[in-house]
């Protein structure tokens, strides 16, 4: 019998590729930050600080060029936080309504309702808005429907669900002692709610509240079809306005490279990712401090009363929570409904104006070929870091500060992975405008999120079994290959699921990295290509074909619900095993 | 087990690969890949689609040329995009729809510069507004005032109009019409930060049709293709029409330029023959564009 199963040269192989993995990973994403600041560095020297983030003019082809992007990052705030202000209530209180006071025939829909909306792609978001919205403005009697309130209004529908999934997610994760003895006691569910559950779970809560803001201040496509983009300075929630990413979308592929209007792309670029992860980070430092200063007094009993109106206020947020997502998305689904016929599946593009008329075919092909390529891209080195953080990792600063570094980069705004990919693989490398820079671009964008939730599903699995193996002389390769990982796989399939899924539903990085009007059926990676939430993004800013516009809407919501579903029942099915064992 | 190891490593390789240099440089494959003016890009998609079609392969077009499948690729993003797009690498072909600047011809130089037809920016506002009843042409003084956010209502416009704001809709720097109007009209005067930008001609004319105060200026092309749906106003007392669009009378005109490469190979130039010829004319005809005189 061998000393020990499983050799330390594997064992070795491993901790050190993934150890590289880890580092490369954590330098590509670090030099976002470089790549951001070189490209916009000639123009801090030039203009200065005060000039480019005080300045309210924006002509950076005039003669004399003006590249003050301080109306742009008023836009972004303004926007960002009114949509926070929308959804933070409705999200909390229905999250709460979600995890502790809804019927369970109520609940276990619900929350995997929620759970599914969370993969909405936001071009859809931003097509309700513009279509949907918009108009409904201009007939109340404003002037133009488009403002930074139909932009906060569309956005704080994008990130409720975010909200209460995460709400719910972290009063779920209290142990239910603190329910037992409670109710044990004879104190009131409202009561323990207001007193100890939230309390205790106020730091998640926060923490999933800034997250959505951090996704509502990056957010492009929503925000671009519904803000009205104008140079002016907001003054009020009505007006319009341009966010710094909507700005990016708009100039980007028609900026000269090296340009002041390129460097102002860049400059705006920088202060989006530095705004979004202050946001961040001060959201977070907040919500520590919370914690602990609302746990100690717990008070006396509130009244019946109090109770009562607490409890109304839940169940209506959750209701009203399900009858705006639920109306909105009936109504996508009676129009998109009109549209779909085989045909329009199976067919390609036609008309004068292609799209007008006949299908989404190559659509939906090079949608498949752009989320398939960039999990292909992004799962390999995603699976090594996860696995070291998981089996390697010593728990040193340097480890932890990588592993926050990479999970913070889920947060960065899609618009500048777009930008990134842009400079590096179309214009760099040399890809041009094709299926692999677009693949390449997504697989920045998810490997944040993948990294996340593959680390999750293998430390999933439990702790008591690794040391087993451990103990009993196996290498931690071996345990890894035989125990760990067949037990991860279901959660492992699920993340890659989710990941599919969020790359299939970006618009923002593919608009300048990969997306055409026009492709024939045949894919090549060096080609670019129709992809779904772009053909409807052109459908909708073209203004000729509504109908075939709602049609590709829901076409792409239900490829992404369904992505999102299946997730979903693979990750039930392991907690029901799981219970059962 | 040495199959996931080798598919993990390449995995790495990938993303190592991520990091690459600019080693590798413009690959010369079979497709042609166009991008620029939104104007034009309706326009090209759809020949390229009927080309396509019509030949399915290279061989078919010209007999001359390899049998291999047909893949023509339109991507739309402003003239900015058509000047800058082939001269980076990331088109072949570009699509722009203003003259060029000298700026624009020096770094062009390789480029031969195909001039399609014109299309004319007409002044357009909701058919609903009063403003068609009143008038049916507007000074470049008037217009200069409204864009630059002078007259802020329509009732500052005429007194007999309602006493609600005018929206202007225009298009983002990107757009070669938004530096054709700035020649035409503003002559330097910036545009009125109140401006809604539009990401592109199609949604600047839907913005048009929807929005009963909205005035903008709105390519000959959408309005030929939804003429009720628009009230259009003449320039100085002269009306888009092709006569005075060909005849360069119209002031708000601009050309539909192709930019080639002068050595450009064997596919695009049949490609090119192709937009040329009778039924290329024909797509930019029924897209309401004015065709160059051959």
């Amino acid at each position: 019998m061998r000393e020990r199963i499983g050799s330390d040269w594997a064992d070795r192989g491993w901790r050190s590729g993934s150890r590289l993995t880890v580092a490369l990973a954590a330098l590509l994403l670090l030099s976002v930050y470089g790549f951001l600041l070189q490209g916009s560095w000639p123009l801090w020297q030039q203009q200065g600080l005060v000039a480019i983030i005080g300045g309210l003019d924006w002509r950076p082809l005039a003669a004399a060029p003006q590249t003050g992007i301080a109306t742009m990052i008023a836009s972004t705030l303004w926007c960002s936080a009114g949509a926070l202000l929308l959804a933070a209530p409705l999200g909390i209180g229905g999250g709460v309504f979600l995890a502790e006071l809804a019927p369970p025939a109520l609940a276990l829909p619900l929350r995997a309702a929620v759970q599914l909306l969370t993969g909405v792609p936001s071009v859809v978001y931003g097509f309700i808005g513009g279509a949907v919205l918009v108009p409904l403005f201009e007939r109340a009697g404003m002037a133009s429907g488009e403002s930074l309130f139909c932009a906060s209004l569309v956005l704080a529908l994008m990130v409720t669900p975010y909200i209460a999934a995460g709400t719910q997610a972290a009063l779920g994760s209290l142990p239910d002692d603190y329910r037992q003895t409670a109710l044990a006691l004879g104190v009131s569910r409202l009561h323990l709610l207001r007193h100890i559950l939230l309390p205790l779970a106020a730091r998640k809560i926060s923490a999933a509240v800034s997250l959505a803001f951090a996704r509502a201040a990056g957010e492009t496509m929503a925000v671009l079809m519904v803000a009205g983009n104008t140079l002016n300075l907001p003054t009020a929630w009505w007006d319009k306005g341009e966010t710094l990413s909507a700005l990016i979308a708009l100039e980007l592929g028609s900026s000269v490279v090296g340009s002041a209007q390129w460097r102002g792309l860049f400059a705006a670029g920088l202060l989006l990712l530095l705004v979004v992860s202050a946001i961040n980070l001060a959201a977070q430092r907040l919500a520590g401090r919370a914690a602990i200063r609302q746990i100690l007094p717990a008070g006396a009993a509130g009244g019946q009363r109090v109770d009562r109106l607490y409890q109304g206020l839940f169940w209506s947020c959750g209701l009203l929570l399900l009858l705006l997502l639920g109306s909105l998305f009936g109504y996508l689904f009676v129009q998109g409904w009109r549209a779909l016929s085989w045909d329009f599946i199976s067919g390609v593009p036609r008309g004068l104006v292609l799209g007008s008329e006949g299908g989404i075919r190559p659509a939906l092909y090079g949608t498949v070929a752009l989320g398939g390529g960039a999990l292909l891209a992004a799962w390999p080195p995603a699976f090594l870091c996860a696995l070291y953080f998981c089996e390697y990792s010593g728990n040193s600063r340097l480890e932890r500060a990588a592993y926050r570094l990479l999970s913070a980069m889920a947060g960065l705004p899609s618009i500048l992975t777009g930008l990134f990919g842009y400079s590096l693989f179309v214009l760099q490398c040399g890809f041009g405008l094709s299926l692999l820079s677009g693949a390449l671009t997504l697989a920045l964008m998810i490997f944040p999120t993948l990294l996340i939730l593959t680390k999750n599903a293998l430390s999933a699995v439990a702790q008591e079994e690794r040391l087993a193996a451990l103990a009993l002389g196996v290498g931690r390769f071996y345990a890894l290959r035989r125990i760990v990982l067949p037990a991860a796989i279901p959660g492992l399939f699920s993340s890659a699921l989710l990941a599919l899924g969020h790359a299939a539903g970006a618009t923002a990085p593919i608009i300048v990295t990969a997306a055409v009007l026009n492709a024939g059926l045949h894919l090549d990676p060096l080609q670019p290509v129709m992809a779904l939430p772009y053909h409807l993004y052109m459908l909708f800013s073209q203004g000729v074909a509504l109908d075939k516009a709602y049609g590709s809407a829901l076409v792409l919501l239900m490829l992404l619900l369904t992505l999102n579903a299946a997730a979903l029942c693979v990750e039930w099915n392991r907690k029901k095993a799981r219970a059962i064992r | 087990m040495k199959k996931l190891m080798t598919l993990l490593l390449c995995g790495a390789l990938l993303l190592a690969l991520a990091g690459c240099g600019g080693e590798q440089n413009a690959k010369k494959d079979g497709s042609i890949k166009i991008g620029g003016s939104s104007t034009l890009a309706g326009t090209i998609a759809k020949c390229a689609e009927d080309f396509t079609e019509k030949n399915q392969t290279w061989k078919k077009a010209n007999g001359q040329l390899p049998d291999e499948q047909i893949m023509i690729f339109v991507a739309s993003g402003g003239s900015g995009m058509g000047v800058n797009a082939p001269l980076n690498g990331s088109a072949d072909i570009g699509m722009v729809s203003r003259t060029l600047k000298d700026s624009e011809r020096e770094k062009l130089k390789e480029f031969k510069v195909h001039t399609l037809g014109y299309d004319a920016l007409t002044i357009a506002v909701n058919p609903q507004n009063p403003l068609t009843k009143l008038k049916t042409s507007l000074t470049k003084d008037e217009l200069k005032k409204i864009f630059a956010g002078e007259i802020k209502t329509w009732k500052e416009l005429d007194p007999s109009l309602p006493d609600r704001p005018i929206v202007l809709a225009i298009r983002d720097l990107g757009g070669g019409a938004s530096q054709v109007f700035d020649e035409a009209i503003m002559k330097g005067t910036p545009v009125a930060k109140q401006a809604i930008q539009l990401p592109s001609m199609g949604a600047l004319a839907a913005k048009v049709q929807e929005n009963a105060d909205a005035i903008g200026y709105v390519s000959v092309g959408f309005v030929q293709q939804n003429r009720d749906k628009f009230g259009i106003m003449a320039v100085d007392g002269i009306a888009p029409s092709d006569e005075n669009i060909s005849a360069g009378k119209y002031p708000l005109a601009r050309p539909l330029l192709l930019l080639v490469k002068e050595k450009a190979d064997a596919k695009q130039q049949e490609f090119l023959k192709y937009v040329l010829s009778e039924a290329g004319i024909q797509t930019l005809k029924n897209m309401g564009f004015v065709p160059a005189k051959q």
